[in-house]
């Protein structure tokens, strides 16, 4: 592979790691935030 | 009108990730497009650019475990479950960004050294880092106990620490493969880096540094709405005991 494709190949692989470790932060919080409403309702 | 410290606490942390993100972009556009190509020697290149995230993400991890080490140190002394809620994050996004130091380093080590890895100590100490806060993480979830895991936690994020100025000062104490900038004993050695080269260069750490703060206050914020749905789910199943005891509440 050329330099410019490992290059490239970091980039997403950073991307990729830091995108989905958000996306589980996101996901977490809004279906944390929605069970909590749900639990105080109940109560 | 007044607005509640909640409001005010969600607009900032909704602030502090527009700027992390906006300068990550902006980061973005300085690496591709104003830092200068190096020569092209092996490493050198386009592969050279992946130093403009790779030592970023190296001082992010760095942050991220002294921020483990000291509040660490602050909930065995205290017992303040926010210390225990910031450390379990801050330890969560330095595995994050050692990971990433480990799959960028090798990347890049690939066409430079013509080998993936070198069991050399700049490393092998990373690997050492990284594994030890792997296993902090996964101690935390041996046990469903805040108060015990959080203690336990708590001695293997102090200790865990004391590899940090190894895996810093690896370079100049041992005869290592991994590049060095300049040092106190050698400050003239030159980074090689001209004017835009280091404007990319802070641009990404300024907005890694940001980021991580976003990313920790996120963390700590799910902390918080985890154990207020623990405290609920208890005080549902037990509705004649009153107010759940032994779940920790988030100061």
């Amino acid at each position: 592979m050329s330099s410019l494709g490992w290059m490239i190949t970091a980039f997403l692989c950073a991307g990729a790691g830091i995108g989905g470790y958000v996306s589980t932060l996101v996901v977490r919080e809004r279906r944390l935030t929605k069970h909590l409403d749900t639990l105080r309702k109940g109560s | 009108m007044a607005t509640s410290p909640t409001t005010r606490r969600s607009r900032n942390l909704k602030l502090l990730g527009s700027a992390a993100w906006g300068l990550l972009a902006l980061s973005l556009i300085f690496i591709f497009f104003v830092a200068r190509e190096a020569d092209d020697y092996p490493g050198g290149g386009p592969l050279q650019r992946i130093f403009y995230f790779h030592v970023p993400s190296a001082w992010v991890a760095y942050l991220a475990f002294a921020v483990v080490f000291i509040s660490s140190i602050a909930y065995l002394r205290t017992s303040e479950r926010r210390w225990d809620l910031l450390a379990h994050g801050a330890a969560e996004i330095g595995v994050l960004f050692t990971s990433l130091v480990l799959i960028t380093g090798p990347i890049w080590a690939r066409p430079a050294w013509g080998t993936w890895w070198q069991w050399d100590a700049r490393l092998t100490s990373t690997l050492i880092l990284w594994l030890t806060y792997l296993g902090y993480l996964f101690l935390r979830s041996l046990t469903r106990d805040p108060a015990r895991s959080g203690r336990l936690a708590a001695v293997v994020g102090i200790i865990g620490f004391l590899d940090v100025p190894i895996v810093h000062f690896s370079v100049r104490w041992w005869r290592t493969l991994h590049p060095s900038g300049p040092t106190p004993a050698d400050p003239t050695r030159s980074s090689g880096l001209g004017g835009p080269e280091l404007l990319a260069f802070f641009t990404a750490l300024v907005a890694f540094t940001l980021l991580f703060a976003w990313l920790l206050a996120t963390r700590v914020r799910i902390g918080r709405l985890e154990d207020e749905v623990d405290r609920l789910e208890i005080e549902a199943e037990r509705p004649d005991r009153g107010p759940a005891s032994g779940i920790p509440v988030s100061t």
